[in-house]
């Protein structure tokens, strides 16, 4: 489950997404509402929310400001996704240098607020409840050495249904989506500078020579391949 | 003139007018006598136009390809650059008077530089001026002139020699075999006024600066002419050609960079006009946005101006009221106004993709069958490689808006269907607009085309020819049909590229 604080001076937002989380059963968990960005600016460093929604304009502090402030005090990951009347180009692109996720415009609609979220988890929110449930176990247990079975205990259900799901709703199977949630994570770890062996500990693999093989079935080249060529760029 | 007699192996010049220094004169006159049993070797009078009356004596004179007879009272014309030679095979020599005329050339002032013009000067080349004149100025030269930038690096030399420097130090293979081209600089003399370099087998040659007002922008070597030592001192003489061959080419040399110097001024006469014109062109082009954005603000005036801030908060907080009361029906019909809304203010381009226009026309269709219900119906038959294809902004909602209204004035109407189709057609695309009312009346149809023509501006059919009108001039189609049920509106835009559009669109 990921934390989730709404920041806006109005409700309608937080009233939208609550909406959202429990008609779609998303594996989200709001922890806070927030009218003011003052507090709001104390609030996030107490709670260390995985995401937060946040308005521009709010009494007591600005919200890009906000993220701003907090950015220089605290440095664990916050995903922040905006949420505004306005459409201004001027706003998308402070949000965006910031480090913000997206924007939403007001008021939210759900195929945007799937579109941003998908930024923010990595995979689509789909309209099958279990299913949104199976893609959160997976993305936020890829480094365990998890199976179709575990998956099927955790949803209550039979493996044949787990197996199912996948087919139907991304077409693929347990094993391929599980390593690709792997490779996908270990590349934005070589991305940001990690090593190859680490990386590829950090995602869940033990053996290198598997994770070389799996990197390479997944990219079409090998990591060392790909570290050289991002230096090259 | 203390020099009035020449002699020469072939005889003599005596001058008889010679232009003073600094005068604008430049005739020279003299008698010439050609010992009996002599020539006087094929030569070339470089720079100057001669005339020569024949007084006494008979030979053979020859003017470039012909040969004449000469006799007492002939008269030759020798053209500047002819090569001409004299025999007398006689006992009697020849004696004859000789008009020479050397090529003139202005006298131009030197003035400074402007630093802009120095700026210009150095980014023009030397080799594309010399090649602008070359077949004007250079190619009917039959005089040898190489051209050297202001560095002393050879540009352009048109390979002519005399035959004595092709003999000796073979000039024709390389220019670089006559030691006056090497690096060891040869001490440098001043002959009739003209700065002369002259090799050890007695070859003078000249060079002339060339300038634009007091810049240096390179020089000019040529007319190569032999001369010799006297015995005791260094003074020089000529050796085989009159003293006016000198000032000829010093003329004609001058003249050479002269007419480079003009052409230099041009050069930078035509870069400047350049400059202006690409200024002109700039502002026309601001004209022209300027001309646009009125269109823009024009068209603007028939969308809505609210704040914004405002409404999609308030519409926020309805559409989150709705969802706190599960009306998911009211909270999508919120969600399409706002949509709608969003377009009409978000946009100041007069273009936009078909596909966005067409989101907008759904919101509208949707929140009208939010109105009627079942009683209405839009059907979308797109061809998907035109979604992104740009059309104007907000035209379609009118056409449609005003199908639906009218069909829903009339109470017998049980069930409407909209039909929205968008083909392409060689260059344009063709927009329908179907429905299954009851069609326009005869006054209505007409009321509709004098919409369309500009007679009546009022209305939402007005106001989209005007807006077609100013994106399209005259190359768009408004065509309204009566059906057997219903009517048809067919539109043909023409299709914008993303070039065209740009300069339409600031």
């Amino acid at each position: 489950m990921k934390k989730v604080l709404i920041v806006d001076d109005e409700l309608s937002s937080s009233e939208i997404i609550n909406f959202f989380i429990k008609k779609y059963n998303l594996p989200l968990e709001i922890i806070g509402t927030i009218d003011r960005g003052d507090i709001a600016l104390k609030k996030i460093q107490k709670l260390k929310p995985d995401l937060v929604f946040m308005d521009i304009e709010m009494p007591g502090m600005n919200g890009l400001d906000v993220i701003e402030n907090t950015n220089k005090v605290c440095s664990s990951n916050i995903s922040y996704i905006i949420i505004t009347a306005y459409n201004k180009f001027d706003y998308a692109q402070k949000a965006l240098r910031l480090g913000a996720k997206d924007l939403l415009l007001k008021p939210i609609q759900y195929n945007q607020f799937c579109e941003a979220m998908q930024r923010v988890i990595g995979y689509q929110y789909s309209a099958n409840p279990i299913f949104n449930q199976l893609l959160e176990y997976i993305h936020s247990s890829y480094m365990e050495e998890i199976s179709l079975e575990s998956c099927a205990l955790i949803l209550n259900t039979s493996t044949t249904n787990v197996a199912r799901l996948l087919k139907k709703n991304l077409n693929t199977n347990f094993t391929s989506y599980y390593n690709k949630v792997r490779i996908n994570k270990a590349i934005e770890l070589l991305e940001t500078g990690s090593s190859i062996k680490d990386a590829a500990l950090a995602v869940g693999y033990q053996n290198l020579n598997y994770f070389y093989t799996r990197f390479k079935q997944e990219v079409g080249i090998t990591p060392r391949e790909y570290i050289d060529n991002k230096s090259a760029n | 003139m203390n020099k009035t007699k020449q002699k020469f192996d072939w005889g003599s010049i005596e001058w008889v007018y010679l232009p003073p220094k600094n005068s604008n004169n430049t005739m020279h006159v003299g008698f010439s006598t050609i010992s009996p049993h002599t020539i006087q070797q094929r030569h070339i009078h470089y720079g100057d136009e001669q005339l020569m009356y024949i007084i006494s004596g008979h030979g053979k004179q020859r003017i470039g390809n012909k040969v004449y007879e000469i006799s007492p009272g002939k008269t030759f014309h020798v053209s500047s650059g002819a090569v001409h030679e004299t025999v007398n095979n006689n006992d009697e020599p020849i004696k004859k008077i000789f008009i020479s005329i050397p090529s003139s050339f202005e006298n131009r002032k030197e003035t400074k530089t402007k630093e802009d013009d120095k700026e210009i000067l150095a980014s023009i080349h030397l080799k594309d001026i010399l090649k602008e004149i070359y077949s004007e100025y250079i190619k009917p030269l039959k005089m040898p002139v190489a051209f050297l930038d202001a560095e002393n690096k050879l540009v352009l030399f048109n390979g002519i020699y005399p035959d004595y420097c092709n003999k000796k130090c073979k000039l024709n293979k390389n220019l670089f075999n006559c030691e006056l081209y090497s690096d060891d600089a040869l001490p440098v003399v001043n002959l009739n006024g003209i700065s002369t370099d002259i090799c050890r087998h007695g070859i003078a040659l000249f060079s002339v600066d060339i300038h634009y007002q007091d810049t240096i922008i390179g020089h000019i070597r040529g007319g190569r002419v032999r001369v010799k030592h006297g015995d005791e001192s260094k003074d020089l003489q000529l050796y085989d050609v009159p003293e006016s061959t000198i000032d000829g080419i010093n003329n004609t040399l001058n003249n050479l960079a002269f007419v480079i110097s003009k052409y230099y001024r041009l050069e930078i006469m035509k870069r400047e006009l350049l400059k202006q014109h690409g200024e002109l062109t700039e502002q026309q082009l601001q004209k022209d946005i300027l001309q646009e954005s009125l269109k823009n603000t024009q068209s603007e005036k028939f969308n809505l101006q609210i704040e914004q801030h405002f409404l999609f908060n308030t519409l926020s907080s309805i559409a989150g009221l709705a969802l706190h009361e599960n009306a998911i029906t009211t909270y999508t019909a919120i969600n399409d106004m706002s949509q709608m809304f969003r377009y009409t203010l978000r946009t100041n381009k007069l273009f936009v993709e078909l596909k966005d226009e067409l989101a907008y026309l759904e919101s509208y269709t949707n929140l009208e069958k939010l109105r009627y219900g079942n009683r209405f119906v839009a059907e979308y038959k797109i061809d998907p490689s035109l979604l992104s294809e740009r059309v104007p902004f907000n035209f379609l909602e009118p056409i449609v808006g005003n199908c639906i209204k009218h069909a829903f004035k009339k109470q017998s109407l049980k069930k409407l269907k909209v039909s929205i189709k968008v083909k392409k057609l060689k260059n344009n695309l063709i927009i329908s607009i179907q429905d299954n009312g009851s069609g326009f009346s005869s006054s209505g149809l007409m009321k509709a085309k004098n919409r369309i023509a500009g007679t009546d501006n009022s209305g939402g059919t007005a106001m989209v020819a005007r807006k077609l009108e100013s994106l399209y001039g005259s190359k768009f189609n408004f065509v309204i049909n009566n059906l057997t049920t219903g009517s048809k509106i067919t539109l043909t835009i023409p299709m914008v590229g993303e070039n065209n559009e740009k300069s339409i669109n600031r």
